[in-house]
């Protein structure tokens, strides 16, 4: 299994950087928003917000951690949608699928270079942090904030293997990937917190898991918070997880017999 | 002989999705059946070519085969083993090799795109280095490896698919239409390579879709005829000949005024045409083809009836009917 993972992302290594130009740009691009990070730092660094006091109160480490974690949920989420239509639209999906390796080792393994790449471009965010606006290591809990990460992702590569079978039977217009990212960008406290909302958007925005996550992140990473201090959070997510998972996994086999019924999995 | 592919009375049905009340009352949707019930029975070690004309569901009864389309009825059984639900069980006893030269990685080199894909059979480090090279040789490519595969013609990006799917050895291979977009040198390339590399050297199972009835009868033992999603003749090509028509085409070349003795042949029991050229472009003089049922009583009753009627006969000759003539004919009766 990890030789075939290996492989599907030493080909998509292989054929982003035949893409010379775009290949820099892109490179270039997951560095470059610590610039805006340090000119941002200048312009609101000593601000303290009253309404965030309980993240520290500093609006840009507020900021950052919330567009991180959006960015990464929206790279979960179409991951794996994109890399099964770019191999529909390449042509390649169905040579894939009649290798010996098994659908979901497919699956993660053309998913796997836009995640290595968007992990670089968080790590470099989140060491501009502690670089650039000088988040002190002592505020983070660690285990807490792994934890909440990999519930979190758990629940978005659920939601995006949803989002992928939709992509097999209807090809675009994935709906799940729209709602979420739309929904998480605006109700999810990315650049403001969640309190600021009408109380009927609030409730609203508690039925999406990047809110929670984001919530949970904030606290452990600026707060030291705890397990017990951020344990709704990790209900809430642990529950998205334990729901999601299965119903993904579900969703996307039947969409692939749909797809293979329909004759359709090549189509685009 | 022991069978390599069995199907018994394979049907599938597509769903027509036209308009958006298609998708929205998608319960209510028509299908169209592009098989219906295909009963295919080909021997281990058999060429056997499926011949149609385009949209005669010859792809489609491949990749039922492969199990990339599900059947909606029917029963599918591989070298003894049932797969009628998908190729899962399969592992790599068959191998379906697309026209589709997009199936391939078009920025890596052909070396490379025979790695990845070796990789993903789970071939060894040692196996791959072994075979690879030996299938870039089989195919003709060991001289381009390193170029990428964009670069690629037509024809190099076709064997480097073929190479593709002998990666597995394969007992059964499936080819569909491996000539389309080759010109005719090309093709006759193809052919030779086919024919002496994996029907003759590796003894191959060989399913190959094609319209093209030179290549079916080159490279096949037998053809198989899919017409209108319906298996209309399996056997070798002179049977099939006489299966799709049933009917024989003679020229009588005769001396004197046939036009009286016309009609009153066409009405004779199993003449289905007649056509009279008073001066045949051959210079021959005047002739007489006909289209009767095939049997060896039918042409000395014309030429006894021409004889009553005045008419010489100066001479009767056979026409040989291609494959082709005969598919081009039923497509011409049924459509």
């Amino acid at each position: 299994m990890l030789r075939d993972l290996w492989i599907l992302l030493w080909k998509d290594l292989k054929v982003a950087r035949s893409y010379r130009f775009a290949f820099i740009v892109q490179t270039v691009s997951i560095v470059a928003p610590l610039i805006l990070l340090v000119f941002l730092e200048r312009a609101l660094g000593d601000v303290s917000v009253p309404s965030i006091s309980e993240y520290g109160g500093n609006y840009v480490s507020f900021m950052l951690l919330g567009v991180v974690i959006t960015t990464f949920s929206g790279t979960s989420l179409s991951a794996f949608s994109n890399s099964l239509r770019t191999a529909q639209v390449t042509g390649t999906l169905e040579a894939l699928l009649f290798t010996r390796s098994r659908l979901p080792v497919l699956i993660i393994g053309l998913s796997l270079y836009p995640f290595v790449r968007e992990s670089l471009r968080m790590a470099v965010y989140i060491g501009g942090g502690f670089v650039v606006l000088g988040l002190a290591v002592s505020t983070v809990n660690i285990l807490p904030a792994i934890t909440v990460f990999l519930l979190f992702l758990l629940v978005m590569l659920s939601m995006g293997l949803m989002a992928a079978g939709f992509t097999l039977v209807f090809k675009q217009g994935d709906p799940v990937t729209l709602l979420l990212v739309a929904g998480s960008g605006f109700l999810s406290g990315v650049v403001y917190p969640v309190d600021v909302l009408p109380v009927w958007l609030q409730h609203i925005a508690q039925a999406l898991p990047q809110t929670h996550a984001i919530e949970a992140l904030r606290l452990t990473v600026l707060s030291n918070a705890s397990f017990s201090d951020v344990s709704t959070q990790l209900i809430v997510l642990g529950g998205f997880a334990v729901l999601m998972f299965p119903l993904s996994v579900l969703a996307f086999s039947v969409a692939m017999d749909q797809a293979r019924s329909e004759g359709s999995l090549a189509h685009f | 002989m022991a069978l390599a592919i069995e199907t018994e009375n394979v049907v599938k049905r597509f769903p027509v999705t036209s308009s958006y009340r298609d998708i929205v009352l998608f319960w209510k949707r028509r299908n169209v059946e592009v098989l219906k019930g295909i009963d295919l029975r080909v021997p281990s070690g058999e060429a056997t070519a499926l011949l149609g004309p385009n949209g005669a569901g010859k792809t489609t009864l491949l990749k039922v085969l492969a199990g990339l389309i599900l059947p909606d009825e029917g029963y599918i059984e591989i070298q003894g083993t049932d797969v009628t639900d998908g190729a899962s069980t399969l592992n790599g006893r068959l191998t379906y090799v697309s026209n589709e030269e997009r199936s391939l990685i078009w920025r890596l080199s052909g070396e490379e795109n025979l790695k990845v894909f070796a990789t993903l059979q789970h071939l060894s480090r040692s196996e791959q280095s072994r075979l690879i090279p030996e299938l870039l040789d089989l195919v003709g490519l060991t001289e381009h490896k390193d170029r990428l595969v964009m670069r690629y013609s037509s024809g190099m990006k076709q064997r480097l698919a073929i190479a593709r799917g002998l990666l597995v050895r394969p007992d059964i291979l499936l080819l569909d239409e491996p000539t389309r977009s080759l010109d005719p040198a090309g093709a006759r390339q193809m052919w030779e390579f086919i024919r002496s590399e994996l029907i003759q050297k590796l003894g191959t199972t060989l399913l190959l879709a094609t319209h093209n009835t030179e290549e079916a009868a080159f490279l096949c033992d037998k053809v198989a005829i899919l017409h209108l999603g319906e298996l209309r003749a399996h056997d070798t090509v002179s049977n099939v000949i006489s299966q799709l028509t049933g009917t024989d085409r003679w020229v009588i070349r005769t001396t004197g005024n046939v036009n009286g003795a016309v009609a009153s042949i066409s009405a004779l029991p199993g003449i289905h045409e007649v056509n009279y050229e008073p001066d045949a472009r051959d210079g021959t003089g005047p002739r007489l083809e006909l289209n009767i049922d095939s049997s060896e009583e039918r042409i000395p009753l014309v030429v006894q009836h021409l004889v009553n009627s005045g008419v010489g006969v100066a001479g009767i000759d056979k026409v040989e009917i291609s494959l082709g003539m005969a598919i081009e004919q039923l497509s011409r009766v049924e459509n």
